[in-house]
């Protein structure tokens, strides 16, 4: 039986090449998409007819949310694996910070509490995708404060779900791809990041696959497989 | 002189204990009930007590321009993500906007005061910028399973400092991380944020302490974020 994931932020980026990975790999991937105007998951679902399933998701919407939920257990009863890809890295007007946790962190809890109905059974594993923009003892930087707090606050909503759920039987990945030549800044690919979405989708996906003998530390590794503190 | 010590989120009960360890010391204390608490509190008349929202750039202009006009300086400024979101317990279903609005302004909240009183900090003697923790605020360190606003706005709030350290301590301020749910026994709150670490101006941290921030606790006991 194949397996399944379920990947939010799947447009572009990271996202889309896990999609692309995870598909060739044989799973079932089910990629949640946000940007209606953005055709790569349609053309990669020509591709892959049958493993592929998208599905409309904002994941700061509760209401989105909860659909993307009731459209995949029309196709399945068990998500193996929940990726939680979404992120930006600005957001406009005084309550930029706000509008940022919507979808880095609150949206992250929002998406694994919305999913865990359907983990309960199969490899019971969430995979977040975070940043070292959120580890503070080696923070270097002397703004952009949002990001940066935004990404600290999901490495802890991530331990309290771990704390909560390893015990269960669950097991996590928390992953900093890098600095990734993405579309975090907007439609316009970034060009002076040092790996491309494919290479950081490539360590991603053999560090979420593979099991650990490690798996009561929650750790936040990166593309280079290095360890990083909180 | 005395000092002039300025603390936010007065509703929490280590801000409250903290604001009254430094007005016993003869230091001229303000604190701001930041949850919309009515004033005055009872046992608290050594501080003035004030209600301040961090979101409302009036509120702040009004609590700066309250202690500039009384005293011309600040010297201290203690920060605490002083706030909770009602039923934020384990996983099950979350009312994710109480969450969000809980790191937002438990945690952006005092960005805010932060910037707002920067003004009136660079006036003082001291420069001191200080937070408030608790041990669950470090995420290798938590092992708690519920309050997922509190803990998340503590994590954005260490963030927040360690940011404003890396942008501010190169002009002179010192910043102070305390966990205050150490044994009760050792150094009380006021007491680590007013003592100086060492401090060898022409040294990276590895024989400063002042220029690395660090969290620690009553027994000076560092403990990991």
């Amino acid at each position: 039986m194949k397996k399944t994931v379920m990947i939010t932020g799947a447009d572009r980026g990271v996202g889309f090449a896990m999609c692309r990975l995870f598909a060739e790999a044989g799973w079932q991937v089910f990629a949640g998409r946000f940007l209606d105007y953005w055709n790569e998951l349609d053309e990669l679902k020509e591709e892959f007819p049958e493993t592929l399933e998208l599905i409309s998701l904002d994941v700061s919407s509760t209401d989105s949310v909860q659909k993307a939920v009731l459209q995949v257990q029309e196709k399945t009863d068990c998500i193996d694996m929940l990726i939680h890809c979404a992120g930006i890295a600005r957001a406009d007007g005084d309550d930029a910070l706000r509008k940022i946790l919507q979808v880095n962190s609150v949206g992250a809890l929002r998406v694994a509490e919305s999913f865990l109905p359907v983990m309960r059974q199969g490899m019971k594993r969430l995979c977040f995708v975070s940043s070292e923009a959120g580890s503070i003892t080696v923070a270097h930087r002397k703004d952009g404060y949002a990001y940066c707090m935004s990404k600290a606050s999901l490495n802890m909503a991530v331990k309290l779900m771990f704390n909560e759920l390893r015990p269960q039987g669950y097991t996590f990945r928390l992953y900093h791809p890098g600095w990734v030549n993405s579309y975090m800044g907007g439609d316009q690919k970034g060009t002076s990041g040092k790996y491309e979405p494919e290479d950081a989708a490539r360590t991603a996906f053999q560090q979420f696959t593979e099991d650990r003998a490690w798996e009561d530390a929650l750790v936040l590794t990166d593309v280079e497989n290095q360890s990083w503190p909180f | 002189m005395n000092q002039v010590v300025f603390i936010s989120s007065l509703q929490n009960e280590d801000a409250k204990e903290t604001a009254l360890q430094f007005a016993a010391d003869g230091c001229h204390v303000y604190g701001a009930y930041t949850d919309g608490a009515a004033l005055p509190c009872d046992g608290l008349e050594t501080i003035v007590q004030l209600v301040l929202d961090p979101m409302d750039a009036g509120s702040l202009n009004r609590a700066v321009e309250l202690v500039s006009s009384r005293e011309g300086k600040l010297d201290i400024l203690v920060l605490k993500a002083g706030l909770h979101a009602e039923n934020d317990g384990g996983l099950g279903a979350h009312d994710y906007d109480a969450v969000a609005d809980v790191i937002y302004r438990g945690a952006d909240g005092m960005r805010r005061i932060l910037e707002a009183f920067l003004p009136l900090l660079r006036a003082g003697e001291t420069k001191r910028i200080a937070v408030l923790s608790e041990s669950c605020a470090g995420i290798g360190f938590c092992e708690d399973t519920g309050e997922y606003g509190y803990h998340m706005a503590m994590a954005a709030l260490n963030m927040m400092e360690k940011i404003a350290f890396n942008a501010l301590r190169p002009e002179g301020f010192t910043f102070r991380n305390f966990v205050t749910d150490g044994p009760k026994t050792g150094m009380d709150a006021k007491t680590y944020i007013q003592r100086d670490l060492s401090n060898l101006p022409e040294d990276d941290y590895i024989h400063s302490d002042e220029n690395r921030l660090v969290r620690r606790d009553s027994l000076f006991r560092e403990l990991a974020w």
